[in-house]
């Protein structure tokens, strides 16, 4: 029996078991071809990680527009620009299409374009090779996305234990352990945030408007209409500074020093939630001694933000308790102390009674979830090679750090890593140090990227597996517990697949039946996979792919909490731990320490990035509608510092960094609206992919400039705003 | 008859864009041309007491358009809704109308040749839809609705809430997209992009001007001289060699 | 006037030739084309600032259209029908119409002529009595209306073209409406008195008459184009003389003659030409020739025109209608009326030009009709099937080494070779 299916097969099930709705007597607009009636398709947007709901609209076997999903319970209907360009991606002419082989140097291009049969059994040979010559250990994973969890299982089912995801290390791992260990979970993704309901709004260093999550989005805005004071913390004067109350343009590296002396204001002046931290905390008397010498008046001094701002912002905040949300951020590795900052904002959090309160953080809800009986994965020889849990103690040992797994195939040590296996991450543009990860993949035997496009990285791979797109494929279900109202959404192919591409499923399957590892993976089809994990659920597989999404009662407030939710703070204590003793016992700061950060040089300007709206990391750059909405980024100088340097708006300059690496030519913007000792630009430009002919040399790179890092000694998670960089003129041919 | 408005509401938006890219999406508008443009006013004011809002542009379907009367093939007119419509059709892509309006809500679409502009999404109203703008905006910053239904949301932001429009000294007809802030964000607005005169390019000022009249007085002058030879004609008679 | 009656020659009521009939066909081609370009033009134009008909003028030509989309579609078909014929005209009947010697008879303005406008503006005026100076075969006023029209005519065709097809920016199509407008106003000027005296004036009824008749009285040429009638009698004396000879062939190039030999060209020769026209095809427009696809579009475009909606909801239809793109703006449409005219052209030039049935010497001229008519169905049929025919997919196929090309070509040829056994009556 052949194990592929069809095209025909993919596009009637789509067709059918979706309940796609015919839209009848559709006027056709000039988007629309005249032709057979549309069907539009539920499943969830992977632009960026948020997974809003869509509904795909199919015209003659083609996407003609992707629309929210009205009956996603999280995301209503709303869509950002990224979601909205959905099919620019699917329709990019740049896309992989085929299997292809490396034929000539790495880096160099030049490849050989193969079957999949070729493809797959090549690479089930290299892979027993490697096993048998350096045991499964040497190969390492960098899998992001939902699509990863199959070849994560495959993973497993191999043998080894190193996979990492720059989620972790560069992204919100120390936040996720921060709040971990003040209240015994993680905050998970999407945020737990009752933005609508709160009174009080403080963003630090989150960028919300420029950094879209379409239904926090919603909720922010909802939470302003109805009067929530916001305050923004930023060195830049962001779209969310632009509608706060108060704008503190904080020295960069001194936020620790500012959440500090809030506590100081909000326990001096006992404006904290004395019942909810009687009920719930520990810890607050070494706090309460801790805080006592952190005036205003000493944060000042360290935040350049005046003393008296710093009160009244703390007044304000506490006012509004306890619906206060102290937004967690996302992307929080900055300065190498990141996870006390993130246990800072923790405390704060619980001395203002907001986790688990209506307009504060909301409490996860579990959803039940089946499982196959899988065989036990087998036992690696040999632990983690990244350091997680050993040399960073609280590194998450399911998401691994990924600079750590560079670090030991350049070193060898604890033991060499031969082969690399990058799926939906795009390692030269989001781990920082790119000459490290450079010289680290040229001391590989095996390096396989699977993607959509080629990005810089394919360049560099033995082997390119060219993925279906989000449209084109199934996905595991998005089950999401951190929501006022839990929910599971799908992903399913809208359109078959184009060209040769494959969906990430049918690869990992593939490829473990060439392994012999089939037994990881039981079922047959997709829906088989879906329904034994909604069994559970209660809802039917025809339901749930017709509505997108299917949502249950949440218990998202201390006083909604059942037994079966389990302990309200998992910590070793069980109670919210404003003290750790954790943090003690491994020899760390119990309570958050500020130190002081390394100032610019004169002559150089701190280097920060962000995202902005219409571009999810480096991966929609080439979209021919959103490189529309914004081909290339610029550099935004303060025009005093612009003035020192002899520049001027509009100016093309090229920014050398400390250690004298240099971006590509960038525009310079110069805005009051940054202070005069940084420099900002909007990550995911200056790609250097001759193959993605939209985007290729557009812009800057501010990875490129990240060749220092700061590396949080809890979680190995590398602090990026550590970074000097100086303008130069371009000498633009 | 309806007349149909649209209310932004300022202290919402965020910017993100969505709406310029579901319009897009839904009306094949070309990469580097937009339906409805984000239009940031950027910080202004001295560091650190700045001030910023965006400008969400589209086209106003003012009571009283300038682009009507400029159009000269009538591809552009307004229907009873209020909604002020281009008939491709009808359209020969002379480009008048877009230096015509006020608030630069004019495009040409250089696939089809033909100028382009919101139409509030007439097809989708049709359909029983909203704008695809204000089903995407993911900031809830967009209603849309009858101006005349007493009923309905933007009646309510228009007559209650007060949303304002976008006007300057010269430029006052009857835009009917209104504009919701609580921290000034319209005057803001006002200040940074306020509609300009309307112009029309110098062919069209040269016909108007010149060639229009220049017509008549041709037409006019060889109808007089034909009346001078008709009535010698009649006064000596006809000449005896006619058969 | 009657002093001169006197010493008039005594004329016979004999008619002379004055028009050919291709002139007079052309004459109120014309004369329909202006009445429905000016009456739907005036009309178009809609906005206040530019518009010069009454509103009232405007809502009542929409009305008989139905539609302002309509009114403009049938002031474009129309203008492209006049465009095409006028080329047409120009094409064929260069030789004839556009020689030196013609034109210094249709436009060029002599002493006389200068003399004769002045005179006859005075005399109009009432402030001369001077006789007016003999004319040619047209007078001043024609001549001046006819370069008038020379001038203008390209103008209106050019920026019509600009207009209806959007060539170039929007500010040249802004200048186009322009001049569009205004070379119109320039021609209608003139249109006026020639009308006038065409049509009301009497001493010019003759000339109204001759445009249906191509005749005019001897007396009126001797009278109003003097000139005229002289070189007509002097080429009657001379025939009758029996003094004119033919004229010899002209010493024109060789070039010329070989394109004009009768003889057809031989085949390898030919072959070099079709392959290098096909080079020069995806060169140039980055396709191969075919035919049936093209086709195919005029049938598009006819059951588009019939019935729109069937066009645009059938699943093989609607690939050749789709919004915004005419269905016959496509090269092989515009191919195939090049390959006509191209047609036309070489068997004009090799004078082999004539109605004729090709057919074998023993099959009726209706059986081969009927014969032809179901070979073409079934090789329609067939084009279809194989998505292309001899042109599209073995020829163009060819070229690009594409596999089906070289299966449907043997097949093609495997097919007829068996089917000329069967068939060889019709030819034979």
């Amino acid at each position: 029996m052949s194990s592929r299916i069809s095209r025909r097969d993919w596009l009637l099930s789509t067709a059918t078991l979706a309940g796609a709705s015919r839209e009848a007597g559709a006027t056709p607009t000039p988007g629309q071809r005249a032709g057979k009636p549309a069907l539009q398709v539920a499943s969830n947007c992977e632009m960026c990680f948020w997974r809003c709901g869509i509904l795909a609209k199919v015209q003659d076997g083609k996407v003609t527009r992707i629309e929210g999903n009205p009956q996603h319970p999280l995301t209503q209907g709303r869509l950002c620009a990224r979601g909205n360009a959905g099919h620019f991606t699917l329709y990019d002419p740049d896309r992989l299409k085929r299997p292809q082989l490396r034929v000539g140097e790495r880096g160099e291009g030049r490849f050989r374009e193969i079957s999949w049969d070729e493809a797959l059994d090549w690479l089930a040979a290299r892979l027993t090779e490697l096993k048998e010559k350096y045991g499964p250990e040497s190969v390492a994973f960098f899998p992001h996305g939902v699509g990863s969890s199959f070849f994560a299982t495959l993973m497993k089912a191999y043998g080894t234990p190193n996979s990492a995801e720059p989620s972790f290390a560069q992204c919100r791992g120390p936040r996720d352990v921060g709040y971990a260990l003040t209240f015994g979970r993680p905050l998970g993704s999407p945020e737990p945030l009752d933005l609508a309901n709160a009174r009080a709004i403080v963003l630090i260093g989150s960028h919300l408007g420029e950094n879209v999550f379409t239904s926090q989005i919603t909720q922010f805005a909802e939470g302003l209409a109805r009067g929530a004071r916001l305050i923004v913390v930023d060195p830049r004067f962001s779209t969310a500074a632009s509608k706060a109350d108060w704008w503190l343009p904080i020295r960069p590296g001194t936020d620790i020093a500012l959440l500090l002396a809030w506590m100081h204001v909000i326990l001096s002046e006992g404006l904290e939630d004395k019942a909810y931290l009687a009920a719930y905390a520990t810890g607050l008397d070494q706090l309460r001694e801790h805080v006592r010498n952190f005036t205003p008046e000493w944060a000042s001094r360290e935040t350049e933000l005046p003393a008296g701002l710093i009160r009244e912002t703390a007044r304000a905040i506490a006012a509004a308790k306890p619906a206060v949300v102290i937004h967690p951020g996302r992307h929080v590795t900055w300065y190498g102390d990141d996870t006390q900052r993130a246990r800072a904002m923790a405390i704060l959090t619980a001395l203002l009674g907001a986790w688990g309160r209506k307009g504060g953080i909301l409490l996860r809800t579990p959803v039940p979830r089946g499982h196959f009986d899988l065989p036990p994965f087998p036992e690696p020889k040999r632990g983690r090679a990244d350091g997680a849990g050993d040399r960073y103690p609280l590194a998450s040992e399911e998401q691994g750090i990924t600079t750590g797994l560079v670090e030991a195939t350049l070193t060898g040590r604890p033991y060499p890593i031969k082969g690399w296996i990058v799926y939906g991450q795009n390692v030269l543009e989001s781990l920082p140090q790119r000459e490290r990860t450079l010289a680290a993949i040229a001391r590989l035997e095996l390096m396989v990227v699977v993607d959509i496009l080629p990005v810089e990285q394919t360049l560099y791979a033995d082997l390119v597996l060219p993925e279906a797109t989000y449209l084109e494929r199934y996905d595991p279900p998005h089950i999401v517990e951190t929501a006022a109202r839990p929910f599971i959404a799908v992903r399913q192919p809208v359109v078959a697949p184009l060209y040769d591409t494959r969906p990430g499923w049918w690869i990992a399957r593939e490829l473990a039946r060439r392994l012999g590892l089939e037994a990881w993976f039981p079922w047959r089809t997709p829906d088989e996979h879906l329904a034994k994990i909604i069994e559970p659920l209660g809802i039917s597989l025809k339901e749930l792919k017709a509505r997108g999404a299917v949502s249950f009662e949440g218990r998202p407030y201390i006083e909604s909490r059942k037994p079966e939710d389990g302990p309200l703070f998992p910590t070793e204590s069980g109670k919210i731990e404003l003290y750790s003793k954790l943090l003690k016992e491994l020899g760390h700061d119990p309570l958050p320490v500020y130190r002081p950060p390394a100032d610019p040089p004169p002559g150089w300007l701190r280097l920060l990035y962000g995202r902005a709206p219409v571009h999810s990391f480096a991966r929609s750059q080439n979209n021919a509608l959103l490189a529309g909405l914004m081909p290339e980024n610029a550099v935004w100088i303060n025009p005093q510092t612009a003035r020192a340097f002899g520049l001027h708006d509009g100016q093309r300059v090229v920014l050398e960094n400390q250690d004298g690496r240099k971006s590509l030519p960038v525009t310079v913007r110069t805005t009051p609206g940054i202070r005069p000792d940084c420099a900002f630009m909007v990550h995911g430009f200056g790609l250097r992919a001759p193959g993605l002919r939209r985007a290729n040399g557009r812009g800057a790179s501010d990875n490129a400039l990240l060749s220092r890092v700061a590396t949080d000694p809890l979680t190995g998670a590398t602090g990026m705003h550590v970074n000097f960089v100086r303008p130069l003129p371009a000498e633009e041919s | 008859m309806a007349r149909y408005a649209m209310v932004t509401d300022l202290t919402r938006c965020v910017g993100c864009e969505a709406c310029t890219a579901a319009c897009s999406a839904e009306w094949d508008v070309p990469p580097g041309h937009a339906r409805t443009r984000v239009l940031p006013t950027g910080p202004v004011g001295e560091f650190p007491r700045l001030r910023a809002a965006f400008y969400v542009a589209q086209c106003n379907h003012c009571d009283r358009p300038p682009c009507v009367e400029a159009c000269p093939s009538g591809a552009t007119f307004q229907g009873p809704d209020g909604i002020v419509k281009i008939d491709p059709k009808l359209c020969i892509g002379c480009g008048y109308c877009i230096p015509a309006c006020p608030y630069d809500a004019r495009y040409l679409n250089p696939v089809t040749q033909k100028v382009d502009k919101c139409d509030f999404c007439a097809a989708r109203l049709e359909r029983g839809q909203l704008p695809a703008c204000v089903t995407t905006c993911t900031a809830h910053a967009k209603f849309f609705g009858d101006l005349e239904d007493p009923n309905s949301e933007v009646y309510r932001l228009v007559y209650g809430r007060g949303a304002e429009r976008i006007e300057s000294d010269e430029v006052k007809i009857g835009p009917n997209v209104y504009y919701l802030g609580t921290r000034g964000e319209p005057a803001l607005v006002r200040e940074k992009f306020a509609p300009h005169p309307p112009q029309i390019p110098s062919s069209g000022q040269w016909w108007e001007r010149v060639f229009k009249p220049l017509a008549f007085l041709m037409a006019g002058a060889t109808f007089l001289g034909q009346a001078i030879a008709f009535f010698t004609q009649l006064r000596k008679g006809e000449s005896q060699f006619d058969e | 006037m009657s002093e001169q009656a006197t010493y008039l020659p005594a004329f016979s009521e004999r008619m002379i030739k004055k028009h050919h009939v291709a002139i007079m066909l052309l004459h109120w081609f014309n004369a329909f084309v202006w009445l429905a370009e000016l009456t739907t033009g005036a009309a178009l134009i809609q906005s206040d600032r530019f518009r010069f008909a009454p509103q009232w003028y405007v809502e009542l030509v929409t009305g008989v259209f139905g539609t302002r989309a309509n009114m403009l579609r049938f002031h474009i078909a129309v203008g492209l029908t006049w465009i095409v014929v006028l080329a047409v005209y120009g094409i064929f009947g260069w030789r004839t119409y556009l020689r030196e010697e013609v034109l210094k008879r249709e436009i060029a303005l002599d002493r006389d002529d200068v003399n004769w406008l002045r005179i006859r503006i005075l005399r109009l005026l009432g402030r001369s009595n001077e006789p007016l100076p003999p004319q040619g075969i047209y007078n001043a006023g024609q001549k001046l209306f006819a370069l008038t029209v020379y001038a203008m005519v390209p103008l209106i065709a050019i920026s019509g073209l600009i207009m209806a097809f959007h060539w170039g920016p929007a500010s040249v199509v802004g200048w186009a409406v322009v001049v569009h407008f205004l070379a119109v106003a320039v021609v209608v000027s003139g249109l006026m008195i020639h009308v006038y005296m065409g049509a009301v004036f009497p001493e010019e009824k003759p000339a109204f008459f001759s445009m249906i008749t191509g005749m005019v009285p001897e007396s009126y040429a001797y009278r109003h184009h003097r000139k005229w009638w002289e070189e007509v009698k002097m080429l009657e004396r001379k025939r009758a003389a029996g003094e004119l000879e033919e004229a010899a062939p002209q010493a024109s190039s060789r070039v010329w003659a070989a394109l004009r030999a009768r003889e057809y060209w031989p085949a390898y020769w030919a072959a070099l030409g079709l392959g290098l026209t096909l080079l020069a095809a995806f060169l140039l427009v980055g396709q191969g020739l075919g035919a049936s696809g093209g086709f195919t579009r005029y049938l598009a475009f006819l059951i588009q025109l019939v019935a729109p909606g069937y066009a645009a909801s059938h699943p093989y239809w609607s690939n050749y209608v789709q919004a915004g793109r005419p269905v016959l703006m496509d090269f092989l449409a515009l191919e195939l009326i090049g390959v006509a005219l191209g047609g036309l052209v070489s068997g004009w030039l090799a004078g082999r030009l004539r109605w004729t049935t090709d057919r074998g010497p023993s099959v009726p001229v209706r059986a081969r009709w009927a014969l032809a008519f179901a070979g073409g169905l079934l090789s329609g049929f067939g084009a279809r099937m194989a998505r292309g025919c001899t042109s599209g997919l073995a020829l163009s196929g060819g070229a690009t080494l594409s596999a089906g090309a070289f299966v449907f070509m043997l097949s093609v040829f495997a097919a007829a070779f068996a089917g000329a056994y069967l068939l060889r009556r019709i030819w034979l």
